[in-house]
């Protein structure tokens, strides 16, 4: 055989091999790649000439392809406006569903200034039956809570909103006066007004105390304050602070703090992400979105230097559960000011909470210590806590494990063993913490623009098996509407929203196709979006294989890292509306 | 000749130390046109990623889009990408101030690369941090990987090559994170022996991340040693120098070594670069603080800053590693010859 | 049959055979030497063999294996190797463990065949034109290569899955972008050495054309160090597809590539040991068979041992 036959018979044989193996290969997921575009793309254009013509809706159905999206939401105060209003509400931008109900919006409206709470639990129990039962733009899944270790011995404490307060927590063995909990990453920064995920708050909460906090049940107790009290019309809030309420280096805490901690939360410059919180506060919107930059503007004011007196633009009941809140504390503008940018270092922060920053070793542990000028120092008994960083929870378990550390996460793949584990089964806490994980759908999308097609869904779905099976969480409640059990206006399986039903599953499922003249559940091809940390992975695929054998359906799943996931609903959103 | 399998770039030819400084100079000035591609393009691929440092925020929630406008305009990002980039590169050409992070606020890429007191605590800077821990892998790498090979080139095909090759594909093919839990479960969950996770406190901390990093390595070095070792030995002037009648061992370590050291010197260049600058897995399951982590963290978080700062200490990393590779060829084998 | 007609030329001087056995012995071409050296090297035969296995499992999957990869069975998940209904144990969702470690391997082995083809076809043609053209083209292009180079390889590859997004094609692309400077380099540099040879220069004297050049002479002999380090280069991209599997960037989910299957258990290793174990083997076994066969490959075509087995 010639050379030239041989190199050719080779190149072919080699393209064959690459076309068989490519062939057994799955078929590549469609990619998103023409929803994916440089960031120069002049959106906000296109979206004031052509408001709502055809060629911004045909970019919008030709990338926003998605039927279904996966989003958790946990809550930051006890009342439903924080889920019901804030996320789900057709304005809000936390939600991609394109829904859109007039009544819903006057029930919100109502709510807003009902000031018995019962009434106001009422309406809002009406606003999810709209949302979960007439629109069933969403699919709630699952009710969370929080769930870690801790060892035997101490006495913890956990509200239902944001991170623990250690000064309440203590040593059975009175000789024991330092503790040691896992962080599972460096806080991205112990700004008063900036931080705003777990890992910051963890060790904020214990440097910083706002008016009130949370208790274990949800109400507000006194912290910085001492009572408050709210005018006739609902509108202004006058708070009186507690008179040994004082800084770590000795100041002592004034009203004007608070004012200062506000304004400067409000400030565009700032840039807070939970700058929208403090939105009720009369002015504080127009403040921060830069329509004027003049802080007298703000319903804030000083009184005296132990009263602080804020005025809402118009009555918001849940304005109470706020003062708990983290954007209410107060902060020191001149030790800002000092410092620049390296005041949250330790050594230069100033706090007027239980504990002082003594060490922050970047990317490797965070060190506070009991601050004995706090008002109640005489009651904190665990005088030291250590936070050592450590991002992969396998290590941090085994640390835990090994005795190094007191409190610890644990990686879900652990859990089946231990809830088996004689001791790690003792030291499993799991305590409430308001929140619903659920699926959300596209109102505008192909087939669930249908509300039979979601009706079906939301049947087809066995909540309890993704708990017991997947999750290995029995104890976990199911969602059906999403309100969380804790939150006033909770309303359970059965009352609200749909339930694992299959045959009436399938009876919508019948009802859509008859409307859209569809033979087959088989040409019905659905695309799932979420982002793959944690155990969305696990979930989502035992949500596919449900839909597909109860509905006989066709589920693609289509995951990405969360920065892009968020990135391209919130493109969506901008080209839908 | 055997050994032009181009694993290795331009040889040279010194007649001094003039020659040497000569190239090094080139070599110097050869990296500043690299560096700067190396930024552009990088540049180029933040623009192209979906979604910026504030799409998500550190609590997990969407921002909304005026915070968001907010937050980007505070860093500038609202400018043009190619006055960021001018402004970029003039604060780091001039002050050497790789900019801001997105991500941790109120903290600079200089401060998370080099630390807080760069001067005064050197070797607590995660970029020296990362380098430790590099450079035990390296000698693990090295001390048992060259034997290794030498050994099963000279018995080879034999139950010790067998034996050997097997255990090193072993330490490759076992990925890094699996490795190193079974490591610390073994060692320091069961045993106790050894400290379970960080950096700092004892220098036992540094055996077992250096055992994980550095098994991978040694295979590759040893499988390569061994490979060039045994063409070495066919080399026909090896055959003379045997028929020669000198010892066997003398032969070997005469001349076979001293060549095969060649390829190995070879990979250790991008090797050593980057292993010195960091492997995230070690460092993400070992709780090291190091700058290996941000080269996978700093792309999820969008924190563009950082993500070139890393990138331009590997790159110069890289090129000064090569250098080092390409002057010790010179001692290595005086023979070589520029290309 | 003489050396010269053998279309390669062996460094220094052909070993000292007796003019009998060279008559006695039968001629063989390059490549029938090599494949029947490569035949005598029994681990070699043994990697090829166990790949084979591999590949004729990963390519009628639907018949060998006795689930489905997404067959979920709730009321058995997580448990451990039972005979014979799930040899290897299923995951926490009730799939059969033992089928998707077969399917797993469609991706595992596509990844790092297509991988090692993306590496050649691009890294081929890069090296080649920059070898034989030379002088200054090939000082940029190799410049251009060192710039590429100086990318962290995990940075460079997660970038580029985060822009293009999920998905195995893109994986191939991902991974292809980063893996080809090696093999340019590899083939420049045998180029750049064979250009020199003697049988070159008469064949550019003769009035070859550059094409048929680089066809006939320098691409065949540059073959064997090519096709070497392509078989020891897809263990690495294997290992590749597992790292971006860690790092949440691999095949979507339900499809299962070991990668994946190994991120998904090994948090889990003192809990149920076999979800990690078993797609680990099948890891660990094919990166060994590789090597094998590539080692066995770059025995057999070494020219140095010809006539000597």
């Amino acid at each position: 055989m010639s050379n030239r036959l041989r190199w050719a018979g080779m190149v072919g044989f080699m393209a064959l091999l690459a076309l068989v193996v490519a062939s057994c290969a799955p078929a590549a997921a469609p990619t998103p790649e023409r929803i994916v575009e440089t960031v120069e793309v002049p959106v906000k254009e296109t979206v004031v000439i052509e408001v709502t013509t055809t060629p911004a809706i045909t970019e919008f159905e030709s990338r926003c392809t998605y039927q279904a999206y996966r989003m958790g939401w946990v809550m930051d105060y006890a009342d439903a406006n924080n889920i019901i209003n804030e996320v789900f509400s057709p304005k809000s931008p936390f939600q991609y569903t394109y829904w859109w109900d007039d009544t819903f919006l006057d029930l919100v409206d109502q709510a807003l200034v009902e000031t018995d709470p019962e009434a106001r639990a009422a309406i809002w129990q009406q606003a999810e039956k709209i949302m979960t039962e007439d629109h069933v733009m969403v699919v709630p899944i699952y009710h969370y809570d929080r769930t870690g270790l801790v060892k035997t011995g101490i006495n913890y404490e956990y509200p239902p909103f944001g991170q623990a307060h250690i000064m309440l927590w203590s040593f059975e063995d009175p000789t024991i006066t330092t503790m040691r909990e896992g962080l599972g990453a460096d806080p991205p920064t112990l700004d008063i007004n900036l931080a705003t995920d777990t890992t910051s708050h963890a060790v904020l909460n214990q440097l910083m105390e706002g008016p009130y906090r949370y208790r274990a049940d949800g109400s507000i107790e006194p912290a910085g304050a001492e009572s408050y009290e709210v005018s006739e019309d609902g509108l202004v809030y006058t708070i009186h602070l507690r008179d040994d309420g004082v800084w770590s280096d000795g100041e002592p805490v004034t009203a004007q703090h608070f004012v200062d901690g506000i304004t400067r939360l409000l400030k565009p410059e700032t840039a807070a992400e939970y700058a929208y919180v403090m939105y009720p506060i009369k002015g504080a919107e127009d403040f921060n979105t830069g329509v004027t930059d003049d802080p007298s503007t703000l319903g804030l004011r000083a009184v005296d230097d132990l009263t602080l007196e804020i005025t809402l633009k118009e009555k918001a009941a849940f304005f109470d559960s706020i003062l708990a809140f983290f954007t209410m504390y107060p902060v020191r503008l001149d030790v800002i000011e000092e410092f620049g940018d390296a005041w949250t270092e330790a050594g230069n922060f100033v706090g007027n909470g239980p504990y002082i920053l003594t060490e922050w070793a970047h990317e490797d542990h965070v060190t506070i210590e009991k601050n004995p000028l706090y008002h109640d120092a005489d009651q904190v008994t665990i005088t030291r806590v250590e936070f050592p960083i450590i991002f992969e929870l396998s290590t941090m378990l085994a640390a835990y494990e090994a005795g190094e550390l007191e409190v610890s996460a644990y990686p879900p793949e652990e859990l089946p063993r231990i809830l088996e584990d004689p001791v790690l089964s003792q030291e499993f806490v799991r305590l409430p913490y308001p929140g619903t994980w659920y699926i959300g759908l596209n109102t505008r999308g192909e087939h669930t623009d249908n509300v039979h097609m979601r009706r079906a869904i939301a049947s087809a779905i066995d909540k309890r098996v993704i708990l017991d099976e997947v999750l290995n969480m029995p104890w976990r409640l199911d969602a059906c509407g999403v309100i969380p059990p804790e939150i006033p206006g909770y309303q359970g399986c059965g009352k609200v929203g749909y339930t694992f039903d299959v045959d009436a599953a399938k009876a919508e499922l019948q009802a859509y196709m008859d409307e859209a003249g569809i033979a087959d559940p088989d040409e019905i091809v659905l695309e799932a979006w979420f982002n793959r940390e944690g155990a969305n992975p696990d979930i989502l695929e035992a949500v596919q294989a449900m839909l597909e054998e109860n509905l006989g359906i066709h589920v693609k799943l289509f995951t990405m890292e969360w920065g892009v996931y968020l990135a391209i609903l919130d493109k969506c959103e901008d080209l839908g509306r | 000749m055997a050994w032009h399998h181009g694993y290795y770039p331009s040889f040279l030819v010194w007649s001094g130390v003039r020659e040497m400084l000569k190239f090094i100079v080139n070599r110097g000035l050869w990296a500043i046109p690299v560096l700067l591609m190396v930024s552009i393009v990088t540049f180029t691929a933040m623009q192209l990623v979906p979604g910026g440092p504030f799409t998500a925020g550190a609590g997990g929630r969407p921002i909304p889009s005026e915070i968001r406008a907010n937050m980007e305009a505070k860093y500038g990002l609202d400018q043009p990408a190619w006055k960021q980039y001018i402004n970029y590169m003039r604060r780091l050409i001039f002050h050497f101030d790789f900019g801001p992070s997105y991500r941790r606020q109120g903290r600079t890429i200089n401060q998370i690369m080099f630390g807080n007191d760069f001067w005064s605590d050197p070797l607590h800077a995660p970029v020296l941090v990362s380098a430790q821990v590099g450079l035990v892998s390296l000698f693990i790498a090295v001390a048992i990987g060259i034997p290794l090979g030498i050994i099963s080139a000279l018995k080879q095909n034999t139950a010790i090559d067998y034996i050997a090759m097997f255990f090193s594909m072993l330490g490759v093919s076992v990925p890094n994170f699996v490795l190193g839990l079974i490591l610390i479960l073994t060692f320091g969950l069961a045993l106790g022996l050894l400290p379970l996770y960080g950096w700092g406190e004892t220098p036992l901390q540094v055996i077992m991340p250096a055992i994980t990093l550095g098994t991978s390595g040694t295979a590759f070095i040893a499988r390569l040693t061994r490979a060039s070792m045994l063409e070495t030995i066919r080399q026909d002037y090896i055959r003379t120098a045997r028929a020669k009648g000198l010892r066997e061992r003398a032969v070997v370590v005469g001349h076979a070594v001293k060549n095969s050291l060649i390829p190995v010197t070879t990979i250790l260049g991008p090797l050593t670069a980057a292993w010195l600058t960091g492997s995230f897995l070690v460092e993400w399951v070992f709780s090291i603080p190091g700058i290996g982590k941000h080269f996978v963290l700093s792309i999820s978080d969008r924190d563009y800053l950082l993500i070139m700062g890393v990138i331009l200490v590997y790159a110069v990393a890289l090129i000064f590693f090569n250098l080092v590779v390409d002057i010790s060829y010179a001692f290595i084998d005086p023979r070589i010859r520029y290309e | 049959m003489t050396v010269r007609e053998r279309g390669r030329e062996v460094g220094g001087p052909p070993p000292v055979i007796p003019v009998e056995m060279e008559l006695a012995r039968p001629s063989v071409s390059l490549w029938r030497d090599a494949w029947n050296r490569l035949l005598r090297n029994r681990m070699a035969v043994a990697g090829g063999l166990f790949i084979l296995l591999v590949a004729f499992g990963a390519l009628f999957a639907p018949w060998v294996a006795p689930y489905s990869y997404k067959e979920t069975d709730y009321a058995n998940n997580r448990i451990g190797p039972k005979w014979p209904e799930h040899i290897m144990g299923t995951d926490k969702l009730g799939r059969d463990v033992f089928s998707r470690v077969i399917w797993g391997g469609r991706v595992s082995l596509t990844v790092g065949v297509v991988g090692a083809l993306t590496q050649f076809v691009i890294g081929l043609t890069y090296g080649s034109i920059s070898g034989y053209l030379g002088g200054r083209l090939d000082n940029y292009m190799m410049r251009f290569v060192d710039v590429m180079y100086a990318f962290p390889t995990l940075l460079f590859v997660i970038l580029i899955m985060v822009v293009l997004g999920p998905g195995l094609v893109n994986i191939f692309i991902g991974i292809g972008a980063v893996a080809w400077m090696g093999m340019a380099r590899l083939v420049r540099g045998q180029f750049l050495s064979l250009k020199q040879k003697d049988f070159v220069e008469a064949a550019r004297m003769i009035g070859a054309q550059p094409l048929g050049i680089i066809s006939r002479h320098l691409l065949p002999n540059s073959l064997g160090p090519v096709i070497v380090a392509l078989t020891l280069g897809i263990p690495g991209l294997i290992l590749t597809e597992a790292v971006l599997s860690f790092i949440g960037l691999g095949v979507p989910p339900p499809f299962p590539s070991w990668g994946q299957m190994v991120n998904e258990g090994w948090r889990g290793l003192r809990a149920v040991p076999h979800l990690t174990v078993f797609p680990g083997l099948a890891i660990t076994l094919t990166m060994l068979a590789f090597n094998f066969v590539g080692d066995g490959l770059r025995d057999a075509l070494d020219p140095m041992m010809r006539g000597t087995m």
